[in-house]
């Protein structure tokens, strides 16, 4: 009985611990089949050198996350540098070529996913980086400039001064949020002035003007060198996409089985660009967006599971009721989302970053609504407004072009026959292409 | 010794009927290689006589008789006749009771089984008059009734009339056995004669144009060009006429069907009793014989109804795989006998091979022979017994929608 209350004293200190423990599973990447971070040579070299300490890395990486989430503002620099502190009193290599080789390694086991990985490249190479910088000096060639364009750019000192807040007594052992800080700041002066080396003038000038120290100046040049104004993704966006959206409607737990090879996620959007279409969509939206998005198919699913459907007409005297058959009721369905992702694209939440039926499949799979056993199929309603062109109809285009200008250019009689040829090959691909809503008059779709 | 002479007697009781299931071969038309029909001896199933064709389940009688025909009966076309259907009938139910485990099917009476029989049915009185429009080259499942009170007429179960074949000119056939669109001579003209016509039109517009405003340009004379357009216009109308009229070049010139010696259709008559208990027999239409024609199928394994089998059906085949697209016509009776339903139903089968026959069959359940078309609630019904027997609903309801928005609908 005497040690009853301690128990309880001991569990009260450790619910919340336990309460907000980071559940390291979201970061289980359950959606990227192909990765495109690595090369296969890359990852045998990785499992060689690093393989035997990776699962003790993993470990400390959750407890690197579990103590940032406690303070409810994960920056990605604070993350990595708790993460370098552990790996060091651990007795474990901290270089960021051990960190990139853990990282292919936790990818190619699904730990993590493609974005976690880059997330956590770009703020080692910017920490390396930092590492490895002497003070930056200001030439008289740059302060020049600098003045001229801070003077053509129209901008005040006030207006620098409220730009560079939270910039200023950096420390480079303590990052904290600075680079997303940095981010928001490049983009505002960038948005100024359009001479290219604006940010590195705006810095120039501030320090001049006494806004930034010298520790500040070197710091931020680092930043702007290494692009992090440039980063399409940080840490604090994407654990928040993950917790808001990630499986959201699935019932049961995600696997590595769930992964197909031709999935959508891991595509590559364009044929010669990195990027796939799960990036896209994390870069360019928040978890609002993608639910909004997502619940666009959802409701598209609702509308064609209904039991029944039916139009009614009100008229000043009484109403009409017409039953919508259930092929009418797909169709109608599909042009609703059509028409409803149309508004959503015109709303001001997407102003500047509109999506695309990629992007809302994307979502679909994000949030778990649909898997990648449905994705052929759902890929499949866009040929409503996105008709594919199937060889047959590419050839009769072609020969349709021939026989046009045959008819034009060819001198009677026998321009009659290319007429006739093309009235021909005409006939042929409406027949090919019929459906019974174009064949039949009399058809109505519901 | 009382309770021995007891457990004898009862040993005898339930030993009697095997020895009345008598282990009888006949000689039976069936399918053989690539669908050809070939005849073999076959033992006749559940047999409870051993003169007569009459056995467990079915009963086959020569017209109106209720007498099973002989064993022995000496016509040897009825006799094979006779034992072609007893034996893919009991194939059929076999497939009902263990393929689709069908309650209904397991505790149906025996079925009497009419051959020969040229008399219309009549609700009322079970057979109408032999004058009254014999009939010949059909089948008829007919449901169970009694006749009206005081007409001295014994009540009726469930019964498979096989009317006789009759050689008949294919002209002479209602709607000539061919599609809402025609002969496909007459479907191609019309597609070729609309652009030539279209292209005559303009052609004129173009030569009336040139002839006031610049008649230097016209290398013949205005009259002559313009007659021949004229004359290039009725010829494409004449043709397309011509083409109306030649049917027969698409159909056997004859016409004729025994149906008791085409097992596809014995299977097809006993799914109309097997799916009566929610299809009821009351008449013919689009639904109720595609749903037929695709278990007839489904127990053949091949989508194919009455073809290579000339001897016996030289007709239009159905085909399971034909290509047609939905028009609201097939909805129609008189196209009852087409193979549109059956189509449907097959692309499912092709694409859903293990989950066809149950999902086709659960989809019957939800409809009704008087108020269900094809396009409300035949789609319906497939996409709400998706949800009983779909392994991934929502995948496979858009699968199948894809499907039919190919289908035309």
């Amino acid at each position: 009985m005497k040690f009853t209350p301690s128990i309880f004293l001991i569990l009260s200190l450790l619910a919340p611990a336990w309460a907000q423990a980071f559940d390291l599973s979201i970061l289980k990447n359950d959606k990227e089949s192909v990765t495109h971070a690595f090369t296969p040579k890359e990852l045998r070299y990785a499992l060689q050198s690093s393989g035997s300490t990776s699962t003790a890395a993993f470990a400390l990486l959750g407890e690197a996350l579990n103590e940032l989430d406690e303070s409810q503002a994960i920056c990605d620099a604070d993350l990595y540098l708790n993460f370098t502190q552990k790996l060091q009193k651990a007795g474990l290599d901290h270089s960021r070529e051990s960190i990139t080789e853990w990282l292919e390694i936790w990818r190619s086991q699904d730990l993590i996913d493609d974005l976690f990985f880059e997330i956590m490249s770009q703020i080692s190479n910017l920490k390396s980086s930092l590492d490895r910088i002497s003070p930056f000096g200001i030439r008289n060639r740059d302060l020049a400039r600098a003045n001229t364009a801070f003077e053509q750019s129209g901008l005040t000192l006030k207006d620098l001064q409220e730009s560079y807040t939270g910039l200023t007594g950096l420390d480079p052992a303590r990052l904290a949020c600075s680079p997303i800080t940095w981010s928001n700041t490049a983009r505002d002066l960038q948005s100024a002035s359009r001479l290219n080396d604006f940010l590195h003038l705006s810095n120039v000038y501030a320090r001049a003007k006494g806004i930034l120290n010298d520790q500040d100046f070197t710091i931020l040049e680092v930043y702007r060198y290494n692009g992090v104004q440039n980063w399409r993704i940080t840490l604090q966006r994407y654990l928040r996409n993950l917790r808001a959206i990630k499986n959201k409607y699935r019932s049961n737990t995600p696997s590595a089985a769930d992964l197909s090879p031709n999935d959508l996620s891991s595509s590559i959007i364009y044929k010669h660009s990195n990027l796939t279409y799960r990036q896209s969509l994390y870069y360019r939206f928040n978890s609002t967006q993608i639910s909004l998005i997502s619940d666009l198919l959802r409701r598209t699913f609702d509308r064609m599971d209904a039991k029944k459907a039916e139009l009614v007409f009100t008229y000043n005297s009484g109403s009409e009721t017409i039953p919508i058959s259930p092929m009418g009721q797909y169709f109608f369905a599909r042009e609703l989302l059509k028409k409803e992702m149309t508004e959503l694209n015109q709303s001001s939440l997407f102003a500047g970053s509109p999506f695309t039926y990629e992007d809302l499949v994307t979502a679909a799979l994000e949030t778990g609504l649909i898997n990648h056993e449905l994705l052929a199929s759902v890929l499949k309603i866009d040929d409503l407004w996105n008709p594919e062109v199937k060889p047959w109809t590419k050839i009769a285009n072609y020969a349709f072009q021939i026989t046009g200008n045959a008819s034009v250019f060819l001198p009677p009689p026998y321009n009659v026959i290319s007429s006739v040829a093309l009235f021909f090959i005409e006939g042929i691909v409406a027949r090919k292409n019929q459906k019974a809503s174009q064949a039949d008059p009399n058809y109505d779709p519901f | 010794m009382i309770h021995f002479k007891r457990s004898i007697s009862v040993l005898v009781l339930l030993i009697t009927p095997l020895f009345a299931q008598a282990q009888i071969q006949e000689n039976v038309l069936v399918r053989g290689a690539n669908f050809n029909p070939e005849v073999q001896s076959l033992e006749m199933p559940d047999l409870i006589s051993t003169e007569r064709f009459q056995g467990k389940y079915f009963k086959i009688v020569l017209g109106k008789g209720e007498e099973g025909i002989s064993l022995t009966e000496p016509n040897l076309e009825l006799r094979l006749k006779a034992a072609t259907a007893y034996y893919h009938l009991n194939k059929a139910r076999n497939f009902w009771v263990e393929v689709m485990k069908s309650d209904y099917v397991s505790e149906l009476p025996p079925i009497t089984i009419r051959l020969e029989i040229t008399n219309k049915f009549s609700d009322l009185g079970h057979f109408q008059n032999e004058s009254i429009e014999p009939q010949y080259n059909n089948a008829l499942s007919i449901p169970d009734g009694s006749p009206m009170d005081g007409v001295d007429i014994p009540a009726w179960g469930h019964e498979i009339w096989f009317r006789p074949k009759k050689t008949i000119l294919s002209k002479d056939l209602p709607g000539s056995g061919l599609g809402p669109q025609g002969n496909p001579l007459s479907q191609y003209i019309k597609l070729l004669t609309g652009q030539v016509q279209s292209s005559i039109e303009s052609q004129m517009i173009q030569t009336t144009l040139q002839k006031l405003f610049y008649p230097q340009m016209l290398s013949t004379t205005y009259q002559t060009a313009i007659l021949k357009q004229i004359g290039t216009l009725a010829l494409s109308s004449l043709i397309l006429e011509g083409s109306k009229h030649t049917d027969q070049l698409f159909l056997e010139k004859y016409y004729y069907l025994d149906t008791a010696m085409v097992p596809e259709i014995i299977y097809h008559e006993f799914s109309h009793i097997a799916l009566s208990d929610h299809l009821t027999l009351s008449l013919s239409t689009p639904i109720l014989e595609g749903m037929a024609d695709y278990f007839a199928t489904a127990m053949s394994g091949r989508p194919e109804i009455a073809s290579r089998i000339k001897l016996y059906s030289l007709s239009m085949p159905k085909n399971g795989r034909n290509k047609i697209l939905y028009n609201p016509a097939l909805e129609a009776s008189v196209y009852s006998n087409s193979d549109f339903v059956l189509s449907v139903l097959w692309l499912i089968r092709d694409h859903f091979p293990e989950l066809a026959n149950h999902w086709t069959f659960i989809a019957s359940t939800f409809l009704s022979t008087e108020s269900s078309d094809i396009r409300h609630d035949l789609i319906g019904s497939l996409l709400t017994a998706c949800d009983y027997v779909c392994e991934a609903p929502r995948l496979n309801k858009i699968e199948l929608r894809q499907l039919l928005e190919e289908k035309g609908f």
